[in-house]
């Protein structure tokens, strides 16, 4: 049970982050490669800020919006000086690698004595009412847990409903058409290279807001957080996707939160199969295929139809 | 509209519900593959019943060498304290292999598997345990800094689940010994090169009191930093005959340390290490904290707490004594004789075939 309850939690904190990786990805058909640095950089600029006692809601507003300004700097050297936008990402996050060593002045930085959006919540929790543990199902269950559990599901629905909603504002339109039919998009008098930077500094932003968020669930920070975050969020993207679909768009968004979820419960639950410890990266790459492969074999066994994911 | 019954059963809709059903079934462990001797083992606090070995989690943040030697030594102090393997207690082994957002749900398995005791091995498993706030007892297997971790304040006042085995083992006696050790080896040595990690804190810190040693003994420094595990090759290259001897901290170059040692012989220049793992791939000499004492300290402290005690009682222990390891024969190779009297006073001798006893 604690295992399934921290599985989801984690899934929801990293919503954002496979919200990010759709804006790029999906709406700007483009590899954003800033995602592990931006990544780690919320993560130490939300460490860095609580251990000085920064209010921990200020203090993740700042994290979202360092990531924010790691995305628009890609957008201005793709946009500006003409570089792809995949070099574009990997300089930009070269370059906040010691940017976080600097913010954080060593490679980790420990939240053990600092108040977080996590303990906060806890607190409330307990505030009205919430044991310390309870009992479900027979196991022993932290009552910070839920609460934790309860502050990302909300997080991450607000996140999802947010960006729905955005995207089907004028604004929201003018990026979704940026992204997929630039020359259009310039004929109707859309800026194209603003909505570009702009694109990449909300999905930075984002990034950003799920490592500081992954930060104060685990009570550190650290340079290494971010290895990687394309990958896990390229690939929670596409599970959501497999599950839910591409249409309509809202049900697209959510495909995001579903995917994150769903693709820490196969870790939980390649963990939870007690194989060898080397075989866990094994296990839970065959469980994320097996969830991919479904509903691409049932399409195809109806007829043949081009599959949506991937 | 009408619905074909075959084109009913096999739509996206229907294909997306199979691929989530599939999905948490496999989540929930509905797999059929789930170690049945999880269930049987009791919760923290409760009597282990009679012929039922008490479960121990071992879990590990990334793989290294010497987590196998840390999980023998646990091992020794076991068998020091008379348990016995599979009748008093039996391991279970989990890693996150290098992945820090999966460290947690290996927690959460060790606790809803009702493991007796959860052995961290690396500052960030103990980290993730601390944030987790579980009342099962952890105990900590050589770690760099507890009280980082928030696990306690002093080696007496700590978390009252929490207690285990540190050695910060590279500190300002240490640094003085090992250079010391570069001294006796290579008397005429007047320039040494560092390879640090800038991200790792323990790197950083190491590296500062290195320096400080190395130039408090004449010692000329050259200091490199290194950021991943490619450019540990090209950092001993820049290092090439302006450096009689290299020594190297933190976690990058250990990593590279295959790519280290080649660049390293082909320049002639000796290394040395803080690990003996790294004298037996060619390192000339390493000073290295006890490994084997500490782990057999942990050993015995699972043994207490098996037995009844509480971790609170009982403080944590810094490991206080280094070995030394060296490799002659690699020496000898690269023209430098590593003296009889080091020799004699090594702990482990490393040449063909031998192994750090």
């Amino acid at each position: 049970m604690n295992l399934l309850i921290g599985a989801a939690t984690l899934g929801f904190l990293l919503t954002p982050l496979a919200l990010g990786v759709f804006i790029s990805y999906r709406i700007y058909h483009t590899l954003d490669l800033t995602v592990d640095g931006s990544f780690g950089l919320g993560a130490a600029t939300v460490a860095a800020l609580l251990v000085i006692h920064v209010p921990p809601l200020v203090a993740t507003a700042l994290g979202m919006l360092a990531g924010v300004m790691a995305g628009f700097l890609t957008g201005a050297i793709h946009t500006r000086l003409r570089v792809g936008t995949s070099l574009a990402g990997v300089l930009t996050s070269t370059a906040l690698y010691s940017v976080i060593l600097f913010i954080m002045g060593s490679g980790n930085l420990s939240l053990a004595s600092s108040d977080t959006l996590v303990t906060v919540a806890e607190g409330l929790g307990h505030r009205f009412g919430l044991p310390e543990n309870l009992t479900i199902l027979g196991t022993t269950v932290r009552g910070g847990s839920l609460t934790e559990l309860g502050l990302m599901a909300l997080l991450a629905s607000a996140l999802v409903l947010g960006l729905t909603v955005l995207m089907r504002t004028d604004l929201g339109l003018a990026m979704r058409a940026a992204g997929n039919n630039p020359q259009m998009a310039n004929a109707v008098a859309v800026d194209v290279n603003y909505m570009i930077v702009l694109g990449l500094g909300l999905s930075n932003g984002l990034t950003a807001l799920a490592g500081a968020l992954f930060a104060q669930s685990q009570g550190y920070a650290s340079i290494q957080m971010g290895i990687g975050m394309v990958v896990t969020g390229l690939a929670t993207l596409m599970i959501g996707e497999a599950l839910l679909g591409k249409r309509p768009l809202g049900r697209w968004i959510c495909a995001g939160m579903a995917g994150a979820v769903v693709f820490r419960l196969l870790v939980a639950g390649a963990i939870r199969a007690g194989l060898h410890p080397n075989a866990l990266k094994l296990v839970t790459a065959l469980m994320v295929l097996t969830v991919l492969v479904v509903p691409h074999l049932v399409r195809g066994a109806r007829g043949g139809r081009q599959p949506e994911g991937g | 509209m009408t619905v074909h019954p075959r084109r009913f059963f096999l739509s996206p809709r229907i294909g997306r519900f199979v691929g989530l059903a599939a999905c948490l079934a496999l989540a929930t462990g509905f797999t059929g593959s789930r170690d049945t001797a999880l269930l049987r083992n009791p919760g923290p606090g409760v009597a282990t019943p009679a012929g039922s070995p008490a479960l121990i989690y071992i879990i590990r943040a990334d793989d290294w060498m010497g987590h196998e030697w840390s999980e023998d030594a646990i091992r020794v102090g076991l068998l020091e304290s008379d348990m016995e393997a599979g009748v008093d207690y039996e391991f279970k082994m989990l890693s996150a292999q290098g992945d820090l957002a999966t460290l947690p749900s290996l927690i959460d398995a060790a606790i809803d598997a009702k493991a007796r005791i959860i052995v961290t091995l690396q500052d960030a498993t103990l980290e993730a345990a601390v944030r987790r706030g579980t009342t099962v007892p952890i105990i900590f297997q050589l770690l760099s800094d507890p009280f980082a971790a928030g696990a306690g304040t002093s080696d007496s006042n700590h978390m009252p689940n929490i207690t285990g085995v540190y050695s910060p083992g590279f500190g300002d006696p240490e640094q003085t010994r090992r250079v010391d050790l570069i001294r006796r080896i290579l008397p005429k040595a007047t320039r040494l090169g560092i390879l640090f990690s800038p991200e790792e804190q323990l790197s950083v810190s190491f590296k500062q009191r290195m320096t400080k040693a190395a130039q408090q003994a004449g010692l000329k420094v050259t200091a490199v930093p290194v950021g991943n595990v490619g450019e540990v090759s090209d950092a001993t290259r820049s290092l090439c005959g302006k450096v009689d001897a290299i020594e190297l901290f933190g976690n990058v170059a250990h990593s590279g340390f295959a790519g280290l040692i080649k660049v390293a012989k082909e320049c002639k220049v000796p290394v040395f290490s803080p690990s003996p793992f790294e004298v037996m791939q060619g390192a000339t000499a390493a000073l290295y904290p006890d490994f084997q004492d500490g782990g057999a300290i942990a050993g015995k402290m699972i043994a207490r707490v098996l037995r009844g005690e509480s971790p609170a009682k009982i403080p944590f222990y810094r490991v206080q004594t280094t070995k030394l390891a060296v490799n002659p024969g690699d020496a000898g190779s690269i023209g430098v004789t590593v003296p009889p009297d080091v020799v004699k006073q090594a702990d482990t001798v490393v040449g063909k075939g031998a192994k750090p006893q």
